[in-house]
């Protein structure tokens, strides 16, 4: 599952959303993993998926409600051709189990997504724990139990939007949670509630957006000042024309920059080719070429980052 | 190839892996220290800039400039240790490593640019020159932060 439109829809949720993650302990690929987070909006799903890196990402699979996720031809796209979901009925049939496809999922070696609220509630902490999240810890004791706790996401897309707003969140994972022997229902799942929301508070903070907000300041200052300069020296004194050429282009590369810093790493990886492309065509430009040589260009420059990627 | 070898190191700070630190505020110190670098040996250069430091390879460098940019930015990177997994000590020989690499780059294709007689690489970005202008520091600052982030932190 790397297809381009699921690296565009997680793009874009980075963009809107943030949902920048922070880990209380290094998680390593390779493990199955049932994640349960606190559910507060439609874009909870997304946002885990999209903070989590590409690498831990491959074999995850959310677990959405049929309800929803299964209603109408955009929905229903996203959630199984971008997100590969299990999806699960919240409305009981008599005798059937809807954790089954769940169960499933898991012995299959997948890892999930879970909700065990079952349903987005109204604060940012979570409500009271379903008994889903106690059976399937018990009945696959070799799964881990990774906490996540998504902050803010209750703002993004409060119950009744159908658009979230453009808000910084976060989501944060904490450590697997550990098991001990029968224990009640009611005691797991407290314990278990405990762990998401211990990341509520500290440690959250995230430096990136933080710096990037520093930097503009610093550029509106550049930019006072070099107007300041333009009044005092006159429009035709040529450093401090220069000096204000500069800054609008400062403006410029640090809005291109920071957007694909933003975007995640693939649109960084692209900005940097086209900005390799650009300073390689500047170099063979000023570089006196022999006839026979020129053909070579292209392959040496699909080789660097080829060999980027490779490390 | 300088300028695509080693430019390529650059994004390749965002294929580390290091724990509870996002790899994009990485590439973020780096780009922030060199260009912060640059600006302020631009700045210092001009405002207390007497001594040429290499009047035949670049002529608007001088002592002053590299001595308060390079000063600077190493504060700026020390400030912005947050961004990264060193502390704000560790930040210090981190930025005077970037400062350095993107000094020695900035006067390589200085020469380079010399010795084909032109002034600047292009005329892409207003008041700067072509993108080689702006990005001939990171092309040698580049590999030298990533392999040193890469031995120490991961």
């Amino acid at each position: 599952m790397h297809s381009l439109p699921r690296v565009i829809l997680l793009g874009l949720v980075r963009l809107v959303v943030g949902a920048y993650a922070r880990f209380a302990a290094p998680l390593s690929p390779g493990t199955q993993r049932l994640y349960f987070a606190n559910h507060t909006s439609h874009v909870d799903t997304l946002a885990i998926l999209a903070a989590l890196p590409p690498k831990l990402r491959v074999k995850v699979r959310p677990v959405a409600a049929r309800d929803y996720w299964d209603a109408g031809g955009a929905r229903r796209y996203i959630a199984q051709k971008l997100l590969n979901v299990v999806l699960i009925d919240r409305a009981r049939t008599e005798g059937v189990d809807p954790l089954e496809p769940l169960r499933a999922a898991l012995a299959a070696g997948d890892s999930l997504i879970l909700f065990p609220e079952g349903t987005r509630g109204e604060t940012a902490t979570p409500g009271p724990f379903k008994s889903g999240l106690y059976r399937l810890a018990n009945e696959f004791p070799a799964v881990d139990l990774v906490p996540a706790y998504l902050a803010n996401l209750n703002r993004a897309m409060p119950k009744g939007r159908t658009i979230p707003v453009p808000l910084i969140c976060r989501v944060g994972f904490g450590t697997p949670l550990p098991r001990i022997p029968d224990e009640p229902k009611e005691a797991f799942a407290e314990r278990a509630r405990d762990a998401v929301t211990a990341f509520a508070g500290a440690g959250m903070k995230h430096p990136l957006y933080e710096t990037l907000g520093l930097i503009f300041l610093l550029l509106i200052i550049a930019s006072l000042v070099g107007f300041a300069l333009r009044l005092v020296k006159g429009r035709d004194n040529a450093t401090v024309r220069n000096l204000n050429e500069r800054i609008i282009s400062w403006w410029v590369i640090i809005a291109v920059v920071g957007l694909a810093l933003v975007c995640g790493t693939y649109v960084t990886i692209a900005l940097f080719m086209v900005c390799a492309f650009l300073a390689f065509r500047e170099f063979i430009t000023l570089t006196p070429t022999r006839p026979g040589r020129s053909a070579r260009i292209p392959r040496h420059f699909w080789n660097a980052p080829a060999s980027c990627n490779g490390r | 190839m300088v300028c695509i070898y080693g430019l390529s190191y650059a994004p390749a700070l965002l294929m580390l892996r290091i724990p509870g630190h996002s790899s994009a505020a990485l590439l973020l110190f780096l780009l922030v220290v060199v260009q912060a670098s640059d600006v302020f040996q631009y700045v210092f250069g001009k405002l207390f800039g007497r001594t040429k430091l290499a009047p035949r390879v670049s002529p608007s460098k001088t002592v002053e400039g590299l001595l308060g940019g390079g000063a600077s930015a190493i504060v700026i990177g020390m400030a912005l240790h947050g961004l990264t997994p060193f502390t704000w000590w560790q930040a210090a020989p981190m930025a005077l490593a970037i400062v350095v690499g993107g000094f020695v780059g900035g006067l390589v294709l200085s020469a380079v640019k010399r010795s084909l007689g032109a002034k600047d690489w292009g005329t892409m970005l207003a008041g700067h020159g072509g993108m080689l202008d702006r990005m001939d520091s990171v092309c040698f600052a580049a590999p030298l932060f990533f392999h040193l982030t890469r031995y120490f932190y991961t």
